[in-house]
């Protein structure tokens, strides 16, 4: 390849590309008469495409998927909420108290139904996204954005594992296998976790909606945005310090899809495709998690929560996170969120569901009332959470697709350190501009 | 050919009418926004304008985009690409805020809560989008047809 690639004095792909459709220019005059006519996918790319408005309208269309998300979706996450509250009502004074009773009110009740409440947004973003998806448009977000990634020397081609990282970062570091070249494939998989992956949504919808008030949706989408900006740089940061990733970009060629109008049926059967993973996963990973954070809260038994081993670990973890103004519970959250995003809700559920089941307005009020995060430290958790590595399963995938032990390490590594330093940023520089 | 000139021009002008009064509100919306956010509290409380800082921004790039298709005003057929999208991002926005409006009035149904729908209704962006329908379907229509 590095042959030929010498041979043409540029990249194969960009000469065959440019042959290809030199041909097509050649053959279309002699075969059709008049001049083209204007189609409307032409008159749609003219204004999706354009130079300057590309950017603004994808930015656009990107909140108006959040506000789909986070309000349209609100009411149906109420109704699951008061089915587990009522659930919980009828069933604790039938099992009067002990250990059963508690696994089956704090634990299953209170920490997999706080989970179970954002299978609605989870659902509602993922009906979203495909109706980019089958539109055409997401092909054309690429596109777009790729005119900025050039321009900072990143690889465009890179963009499409992170858009596909905002379903799930797996399938996301899956897809570099379409990047050629293995510096810009290795590059994209290290920073495809920054892309926010929907199993940080329950976390994003938690703590907005308890602390940042009508200002909730807006925190969400800003998470999304610092995601994508935050991929972008440390990619630009990686390629310019470490020398590996010095060189040549391989180029960016895409053939940009027809648009047309999605089906409710192939819609729904994306979302479904996708939003049935987090149920597979809430009967299994975050099942197991809730269960096990549910054992070291509870015992030994008849002690307090302070008390317990998730008090104990908190409390060993809290110097950590205090700079931060995260108190032990924000601390064990975050730990326990290693193994999967989803489980750090479940904690709170775990945690603030005690002695009863929690709904998620119960957990909020809790968030609130007991001063557990202000707007600040609240929106600096929610940082923490986009940026430190997603679960314990895109780590495996990371290994597997670089197949190496030292790029898996530092992308933990960085990831942790980066989420750190963000949400240091944010509260030292919010105090310095008043924010509680 | 003339009809044809004046019909592109009827619908710049649409555009533009539609895009001046979309730059505006969004501006206002933004800048309230802004101030509420980072300086603490909006200096404004209008029931028209909502306080709404992304918001704000959306409605701002729907105008510039009406306002991009200004070249239909000299006849221009392919500027009617920006008024396709204008329209089509109106309709997103406005139909996405009729759905909240919905759905916070489902909340409050489930809740027993208080809710405010003049609030949610008076969503400019709703009756904007309503406006821009004839607009809507004029454009749509037009590019449809071959050639």
């Amino acid at each position: 390849m590095s042959r030929i690639r010498e041979v043409l004095g540029e990249d194969p792909e960009i000469v065959l590309a440019e042959r290809r459709y030199d041909w097509i220019s050649k053959v279309l005059p002699k075969v059709m008469r008049g001049a083209r006519p204007i189609t409307l996918s032409d008159l749609l790319d003219k204004a999706l495409l354009d130079k300057y408005l590309g950017i603004p309208i994808f930015l656009a269309l990107w909140w108006a998927l959040f506000r789909f998300t986070f309000d349209v979706s609100a009411p149906f996450s109420d109704l699951i909420d008061m089915f587990f509250s009522r659930l919980g009502e009828a069933v604790e004074p039938a099992l009067g108290g002990g250990v059963l009773s508690s696994l089956i009110a704090d634990g299953l009740l209170g920490g997999l139904g706080s989970v179970l409440v954002f299978i609605p947004p989870i659902f509602f973003l993922f009906f979203g996204l495909s109706i980019l998806e089958d539109s055409g448009y997401l092909a054309r977000a690429a596109f777009v954005v790729d005119k900025i990634l050039y321009k900072l020397g990143l690889h465009g081609r890179s963009f499409i594992p992170m858009l596909l990282g905002f379903g799930c970062n797996i399938p996301g570091v899956m897809a570099c296998r379409t990047i050629d070249r293995e510096e810009d494939r290795l590059l994209t998989i290290i920073v495809n976790p920054l892309m926010s992956c929907s199993a940080r949504l329950p976390v994003y919808v938690l703590i907005s909606s308890a602390v940042l008030g009508g200002y909730a949706a807006a925190g969400i989408y800003s998470m999304y945005i610092m995601g994508i900006g935050l991929a972008i740089a440390m990619a630009l940061l990686f390629r310019r310090v470490i020398p590996y990733f010095r060189g040549r970009r391989s180029a960016f060629i895409m053939e940009l899809p027809l648009y047309t109008v999605p089906t409710l049926r192939s819609t729904i059967l994306h979302m479904w495709e996708r939003g049935v993973l987090f149920l597979k996963k809430a009967g299994t990973v975050i099942f197991i998690g809730v269960l096990v954070v549910w054992a070291l809260s509870s015992f030994p038994w008849g002690a307090g929560l302070e008390e317990s081993y998730i008090g104990m670990l908190g409390r060993a973890l809290e110097p950590l996170f205090r700079p931060l103004g995260f108190d032990w519970r924000g601390a064990v959250a975050l730990f326990f969120g290693f193994i999967a995003k989803e489980i750090v809700v479940g904690t709170f559920g775990v945690i603030f569901g005690a002695g009863g089941e929690a709904s998620e307005e119960e957990i909020a009020d809790v968030i609130r009332s007991e001063n557990i995060f202000t707007p600040l430290t609240g929106y600096a958790f929610m940082a923490f959470t986009l940026i430190y590595i997603p679960c314990v399963a895109t780590v495996g995938v990371i290994y597997r697709e670089t197949n190496s032990w030292k790029w898996t390490l530092f992308t933990v590594l960085y990831e942790l350190l980066l989420a750190y330093f963000t949400a240091f940023l944010i509260v030292s520089v919010g105090h310095l501009l008043g924010f509680s | 050919m003339k009809d044809r000139r004046n019909y592109m021009r009827g619908l710049g002008l649409y555009a533009l009418v539609l895009g001046v009064i979309y730059v505006s509100l969004g501006l206002t919306e933004f800048i309230l926004g802004f101030f509420d956010m980072f300086l603490g509290g909006a200096p404004l409380s209008c029931l028209w304008i909502p306080v709404d800082l992304f918001g704000g921004f959306s409605a701002f790039v729907i105008g510039l985009t009406y306002l991009a298709a200004v070249r239909l005003l000299k006849g221009e057929y392919e500027s009617i690409s920006y008024v396709l999208v204008a329209t089509m991002l109106s309709t997103v926005f406005g139909v996405l805020y009729v759905l909240i409006f919905l759905a916070n009035g489902l909340s409050a149904y489930l809740s027993g809560e208080e809710w405010s729908w003049i609030v949610d209704l008076a969503r400019p962006e709703i009756w904007l989008f309503i406006s821009s329908t004839p607009l809507a379907y004029s454009t749509w229509s037009t590019a449809r047809k071959p050639g």
